[in-house]
C-alpha cells in the first residue's frame, strides 16, 4: 500500500465551542457545566488566589484522580 | 495571507512532530512533511495548490482551524467572546458564595481577611438572604459555596438557610454546594450538617507538611493545627465517603517541596479513595496581608509543575476556560455576614467594594459592578484578546485585573503556560503525548 506523503492523526479531540454556544443559548448542557446544566466557574489550579472556593469545584484539577 | 493560525503550536521532540490548537483544544501527531507544510505555509490565495495531496491536506488543516487567515482567527475570537458574553449575562444560574462570618478561629499570617470586621450572620439577615434568592425570578438553579472567615463557626446559620432553600416555595433548585474550611472544626454540629444535607465537596487547606503548616495555620495562642486537621480528615473521609474531598496545599517559595510529600502520603494511606483530590494552591499576593509569605513567580510555578511531571504525577491536558471567574458574571454574588453584596470574595469587608445589600434589593455601587462585568475578564482585555492561549488561559482573576487597571497594582495576569515562550504548555502536551503512547502499549489491539 502506498504510504501517504502527508500524515495527520488526531490524538486528543477538544471541545466544539460552537456546539457549546448553541447549548448555552438553548438551555442545554455547556462545556464546563454539570449534569444539571449549572456552569461551575473555575479560577483553576495554576495561578488562582489562595482560598478560592471555586478553583476545585470542577474536578478538573491537575491531580484529579478521576483523570488517572 | 494564510498561515499557521495564531492558536496553533508546533512541537518537535526528537523524531516526533506534534500540533496543538488552543482554540479547538485539539492535539495531533503528524509526520515531518505535514509539520513543515504547516510551519512554512504563507500563501495569499487558496487556489495555489495544484498537487492533490497538498490540496487535501490544506483543506483538512483549514477545516480544523490549524491554518487560516488573520480574519479567520478574528472569527474564532468572536466565537469565544460570544460564548463568554452568553455565559456572563445569563440569569438562569444563581451562584452565591456565602460568608456567614468573616471571623476565623485561626490566625494565618497571610490571610487576605486581615483585620476586616468580624461578626456572624443574624437570623434577620438569613431571612433576607432567602428573600434575596427568591427575588431572582429567572434563576432556575442555585449553586452555593460556603466560605468565610471560617464557615464552620456558623453551623446553625448554614442549617437555617439550607432548610429554607430546600423547603420553601419559589426557590431555584440547589444543584451544587461546597464548603471551604480549615478543617479544625469537623465535629459535632458541623458533622450533623453533612448528615442532613448533601454537599458535593469539602475543601480543606494545608500549608505544607507538619513543620511548615504549624508555623502558619495556627490558633491565636500559636498552637499548630496539622495533627488535628489530619485526624479530622481521616474521620470525615470514613464517615462521609461520598463527599468529594479537595485538599489544597498552599505553596510558596519556602514549602514548595512539601507538596510531593503530602501527595504521596495521601496516595499511600488512602489508595482506594478516588474522590480525593490533592492539588497545589499557588499563593498569590492578595494585598497588604501577606504576612511575610514568599510568593512564587510564574517561572518557579512552571518549574514546579515540570518537576511534578518528572516524578510521575500525571499532568493533565489543557482545558478550555472560556467562562472566566464568577466575579465577571451578572448572577454571581458574594454575600457577607451583614448581607453585603460583593462580586469577589477578596472584597468582603471592604466598604468601597460593596455593590449593594440584600436588605435594599438594589445595586448602589454601579462603578464596581460595571468594572467587574465589563473590564474584569480576559475576554474584555485588549492585550489578552491577542493572546494565542486565550482559550485555555487559566489565570483570569478579575480582582487582580481591576487592581492593575484602577489601583496602580502590578499583579501577574498571565498564566504560567505563557512563561518562557510557552514552555510549560509544550512540556505538558508532551507529557500527555507520552502518557497516551504508554497507555496504547498496554491496550490490547
Amino acid at each position: 500500500m502506498k504510504k501517504e506523503k502527508f500524515q495527520l492523526q488526531q490524538i486528543v479531540k477538544g471541545n466544539d465551542l460552537s456546539q457549546d454556544l448553541l447549548a448555552m443559548i438553548t438551555g442545554g448542557f455547556a462545556q464546563g457545566s454539570t449534569e444539571d446544566g449549572c456552569i461551575i466557574f473555575t479560577c483553576q489550579d495554576l495561578t488562582t488566589c489562595a482560598h478560592c472556593p471555586k478553583d476545585t469545584a470542577c474536578s478538573e484539577n491537575l491531580l484529579c484522580p478521576s483523570k488517572k | 495571507m494564510i498561515t499557521k493560525s495564531k492558536y496553533t503550536f508546533l512541537i518537535k521532540d526528537k523524531d516526533k512532530f506534534l500540533v496543538y490548537n488552543s482554540f479547538k483544544n485539539d492535539f495531533w501527531e503528524v509526520n515531518h512533511e505535514t509539520f513543515e507544510f504547516i510551519q512554512d505555509l504563507n500563501i495569499s490565495d487558496e487556489k495555489v495548490f495544484n498537487d492533490a495531496e497538498e490540496r487535501a491536506l490544506f483543506d483538512k488543516l483549514k477545516s480544523q482551524s490549524i491554518v487560516g487567515s488573520e480574519q479567520d482567527d478574528e472569527t474564532l475570537l468572536d466565537e469565544l467572546r460570544a460564548k463568554y458574553l452568553t455565559s456572563s449575562f445569563s440569569k438562569e444560574r444563581l451562584l452565591l458564595t456565602i460568608a456567614p462570618t468573616i471571623s476565623c478561629n485561626l490566625r494565618c499570617p497571610y490571610c487576605f481577611e486581615g483585620n476586616k470586621p468580624s461578626g456572624i450572620m443574624d437570623k434577620a439577615t438569613c431571612d433576607k438572604l432567602i428573600e434575596f434568592i427568591k427575588y431572582h425570578k429567572f434563576a432556575k438553579s442555585l449553586q452555593i459555596s460556603w466560605f468565610g472567615g471560617e464557615p464552620t463557626l456558623c453551623p446553625q446559620q448554614i442549617d437555617y438557610i439550607l432548610d429554607k432553600i430546600l423547603t420553601e416555595e419559589g426557590m431555584p433548585k440547589l444543584v451544587y454546594q461546597d464548603i471551604v474550611t480549615n478543617g479544625t472544626r469537623l465535629t459535632g454540629e458541623v458533622l450533623e450538617l453533612f448528615e442532613k444535607y448533601s454537599f458535593n465537596m469539602i475543601q480543606i487547606t494545608l500549608d505544607g507538611w507538619r513543620t511548615s503548616h504549624d508555623t502558619k495555620r495556627v490558633y491565636p495562642n500559636g498552637k499548630g493545627t496539622f495533627e488535628e486537621i489530619m485526624e479530622n480528615l481521616d474521620f470525615f473521609m470514613k464517615k462521609f465517603p461520598e463527599v468529594n474531598i479537595s485538599i489544597r496545599v498552599n505553596i510558596d517559595k519556602v514549602n514548595k517541596d512539601d507538596f510531593m510529600k503530602i501527595f504521596h502520603f495521601f496516595k499511600e494511606n488512602y489508595p482506594t479513595k478516588h474522590n480525593l483530590n490533592i492539588y497545589p494552591g499557588i499563593l498569590k499576593n492578595c494585598g497588604s496581608f501577606n504576612g511575610g509569605t514568599k510568593f512564587l513567580c510564574n517561572s518557579e510555578i512552571s518549574e514546579m509543575y515540570t518537576n511534578m511531571a518528572k516524578e510521575g504525577i500525571m499532568v493533565s491536558y489543557p482545558k478550555h476556560h472560556i467562562c472566566g471567574c464568577g466575579a465577571n458574571h451578572l448572577s454571581c454574588y458574594v454575600i457577607g455576614p451583614k448581607g453585603e453584596l460583593y462580586k469577589c470574595w477578596q472584597d468582603v469587608g471592604i466598604k468601597d467594594q460593596e455593590i449593594g445589600n440584600i436588605y435594599e434589593k438594589k445595586i448602589f455601587n454601579q462603578k464596581v459592578l460595571g468594572r467587574y462585568l465589563l473590564h474584569g475578564a480576559n475576554m474584555t482585555d485588549t492585550t489578552c484578546l491577542k493572546c494565542p492561549i486565550l482559550p485555555i488561559c487559566d489565570s483570569n482573576c478579575a480582582n487582580d485585573r481591576l487592581m492593575n487597571l484602577y489601583h496602580g497594582a502590578d499583579k501577574e495576569l498571565c498564566c504560567a503556560y505563557k512563561e518562557n515562550d510557552y514552555s510549560l504548555l509544550k512540556e505538558r502536551l508532551l507529557g500527555v503525548y507520552h502518557q497516551i503512547q504508554e497507555q496504547a502499549k498496554h491496550t490490547p489491539s
